[in-house]
């Protein structure tokens, strides 16, 4: 398999910066406490809960990562599956908790779009322009595009229903579905791990982990507690972010809370593809948008019972919208088995268009 | 000049002569329309042959671009005369209809009629993949500002969205001409037709052509209102099927030239080529084009005209991913454009 040979220089490049990583996030978070403890202007404790977001999420990320490799790839799939996107589902479960819908069926969809569109066509460009014409795995690349449509049609569908039957029962519809999709997940996952060339077993021969497993799972727990605590600081200044700066809470969600959440994945992603390794690039940015569709939303439906705030899959329109457009573009640009930095630029044009397009909404 | 062009030609300028004579001296406006309509459709081609000729002499890459920025001139030049007479809704209605025109009416025809003769045809999948997903890139470029319209009505912000997404689209567009003259297996070359023009003459005869398509295409616009009020054609009609149609006459008997020599792939990239061009570069032009003449348009389209657009977009898509084509393909894009065709002459 190509770039395969890449990744060890991978994982051990980041060592040094792994040490600093740690300090940098266990600093902001400690910073974003304070602030927020002793009531500092609510724009800074956003800026800097933000920045601890952006380092913890990556320190959940390379600890889930380390684990795997010392628990074997089978268990290391499930940690991955389970843990990618740890951060996300965090922050978005307790903007739930503290009222804020819109931001957080926003940023459900901001994830994805950000993922197949922004994420996936800078890896493109980056890599095009680096690599020329780059070549993946059709068969992978087809099978995660039509997944990511059955994903997407599962979301529009509460809110086709909600917004032309006029006497559904939305919610019922939701359950069901949220149920519906979460069992494909873990389809997909028992596929993945039974099939040989299933896609996450591109990462099969790993290098030796270079963390204990004590460590690795220390380390993971303490992030995703540090995690759920700057969430609360971080969602609790949604609100006042959205009256000071002036910035709506639908562009909050769908541009600037997936960032925060998932902005370390995207640039391990573009890097993987600078090495000319645009299988595992396409993995790392459509996996995560499936993980996304197929498993956070449906668990957030689930979870949310347990606030007082109920979260159904009933989106805004023009979100499903760009989600369809996302979703079509991407599957249409994957079909062909290879990609150049023109492809790259089309995905990058349209998140660009409808980033503005949610700004002067 | 062959004797073929010199006839073409000197009908052509006459028919201009002619329909300028018709409006000095003010006879009704439909006639105006029909002599100034065959008038544009002859400068379309004569302003081809041109091109060709004038790009001969200055070599390929720039004979490429030449053909990239003339190929639709008679299409832009109508366009922003449209929105400065204030037919804004049948300017943009023109935009959507010659998309649909080019890749439902030129590709299915060439599709059709070369299939029919050649039984099935192969393309470069590879330069048809980049087209199509070009094409809806701009289907969605112009679909996103239509649907904010729909949500929120408030002009200014419409505007300035406009602005974005056209800029966007432009910036698209060079980074498209620039990886089709530098991608290597992309770039497929012209015709080397030989330079059968001097130099001069190619020049003069461009220079000349585009200013007679541009007086011409003023004469167009200006009896489009009376037009309509003489014989009822619907509004969208006019807009979506008639306008667009006249300016791509031309590009109609190129394609359908190649696609009987059984050369469809240049025949798809002269009706994939267009399409791009007016739907990433030509919008553009308009929405800047509209803000110097003061009646800023906004890339906002009738849902319906979207909706068909959309449609092309994807039949043309699924044609474009197969890698080879054959005359019932063609037969498939001529009736979804006859359908939407007789849809709006209804509506």
């Amino acid at each position: 398999m190509p770039g395969l040979g890449s990744l060890p220089a991978v994982t051990r490049s980041l060592n040094r910066f792994e040490v600093i990583s740690v300090a940098v996030a266990a600093a902001g978070a400690a910073a974003a406490a304070a602030l927020a403890l002793v009531g500092a202007a609510n724009t800074l404790v956003f800026l800097v809960s933000a920045l601890a977001l952006v380092a913890l999420a990556w320190i959940v990320g390379v600890a889930t990562e380390q684990l795997g490799e010392s628990a074997g790839p089978k268990v290391g799939g499930v940690l991955n599956a389970t843990f990618g996107n740890a951060a996300e589902l965090i922050i978005t479960i307790f903007a739930i908790r503290a009222g804020e819908i819109d931001v957080a069926k926003a940023s459900i969809t901001g994830s994805i779009l950000g993922n197949t569109l922004l994420v996936l066509g800078l890896s493109f460009v980056i890599g095009g322009l680096r690599n020329g014409i780059q070549t993946f795995n059709q068969q992978v690349a087809g099978m995660n595009a039509s997944m990511l449509a059955l994903a997407v049609i599962g979301l529009g569908i509460p809110t086709l229903f909600e917004r032309v039957g006029g006497h559904a029962d939305v919610q019922a519809i939701s359950d069901v579905t949220a149920g519906i999709l979460l069992l494909l997940y873990v389809l997909m996952l028992v596929y993945y791990f039974r099939t040989p060339a299933g896609g996450s077993k591109l990462r099969e021969d790993h290098p030796q982990p270079h963390w204990s497993a004590r460590l690795a799972m220390v380390l993971l727990l303490a992030s995703t507690g540090a995690v759920a605590v700057i969430s609360d600081v971080f969602v609790g200044t949604l609100s006042q972010v959205i009256a000071d700066l002036g910035i709506s809470a639908v562009f909050l969600g769908l541009i600037i809370v997936p960032l925060v959440g998932n902005i370390a994945e995207n640039i391990v992603g573009i890097k993987i593809a600078l090495q000319n390794d645009i299988d595992f690039s396409m993995l790392v940015s459509l996996g995560s948008s499936m993980q996304i569709a197929l498993g956070v939303a449906p668990m957030l439906v689930f979870i949310s019972l347990a606030t007082p705030h109920s979260f159904d899959l009933v989106f805004p329109a023009i979100q499903v919208i760009a989600l369809v457009a996302a979703v079509f573009i991407t599957a249409l640009i994957a079909a062909d088995g290879e990609s150049n930095w023109l492809e790259g630029a089309q995905l990058v044009a349209v998140y660009a268009i409808i980033a503005t397009a949610v700004w002067y909404l | 000049m062959t004797r073929f062009q010199k006839v073409v030609f000197a009908v052509v300028f006459a028919l201009s002569g002619l329909a300028l004579a018709l409006r000095v001296a003010d006879v009704p406006g439909q006639v105006v329309f029909v002599v100034a309509a065959v008038a544009v459709a002859g400068l379309a081609w004569a302003l081809g042959e041109a091109t060709v000729q004038a790009g001969e002499s200055a070599g390929p890459r720039a004979s490429a671009l030449l053909n990239a920025s003339f190929g639709n001139l008679p299409e832009v030049v109508i366009l922003v005369l449209a929105i400065d007479a204030g037919l804004t809704d049948i300017a943009r209605a023109s935009i959507i209809g010659s998309v649909l025109g080019n890749v439902l009416l030129i590709l299915g025809l060439a599709l059709l009629l070369g299939g029919w003769r050649h039984g099935i045809q192969t393309f470069n999948e590879r330069v048809a993949a980049t087209n199509s997903s070009m094409l809806v890139l701009g289907v969605i470029g112009l679909g996103i500002p239509t649907l904010f319209h729909a949500l929120e009505t408030d002009v200014s912000s419409e505007l300035v969205l406009s602005r974005w997404t056209a800029g966007a689209l432009l910036l698209c567009y060079f980074a498209y001409l620039y990886f089709s003259f530098t991608s290597p297996g992309l770039h497929f070359a012209d015709e080397s037709g030989e330079m059968t023009w001097s130099r001069t003459q190619a020049i003069v005869l461009l220079a000349a052509t585009a200013l007679a398509t541009g007086v011409v295409s003023e004469l167009l616009v200006h009896s489009i209102q009376p037009t309509i009020d003489a014989w009822g054609i619907p509004r969208a009609f006019i807009g979506l099927i008639v306008v667009p149609f006249i300016g791509n006459v031309a590009e109609h008997f190129s394609a359908v030239k190649l696609a009987l020599a059984n050369r469809v792939d240049f025949a798809m990239g002269i009706a994939y080529g267009s399409g791009i061009q007016i739907s990433l570069l030509a919008s553009g032009i308009a929405v800047f084009a509209s803000m110097v003449i003061g009646n800023e348009v906004a890339l906002v389209f009738d849902p319906l005209q979207l909706a068909a657009l959309g449609a092309a977009a994807i039949a043309s898509t699924l044609i474009a991913r197969a890698g080879e084509t054959n005359w019932l393909e063609g037969l498939q894009l001529l009736v979804i454009y006859f359908v939407v065709a007789v849809a709006f002459w209804l509506l």
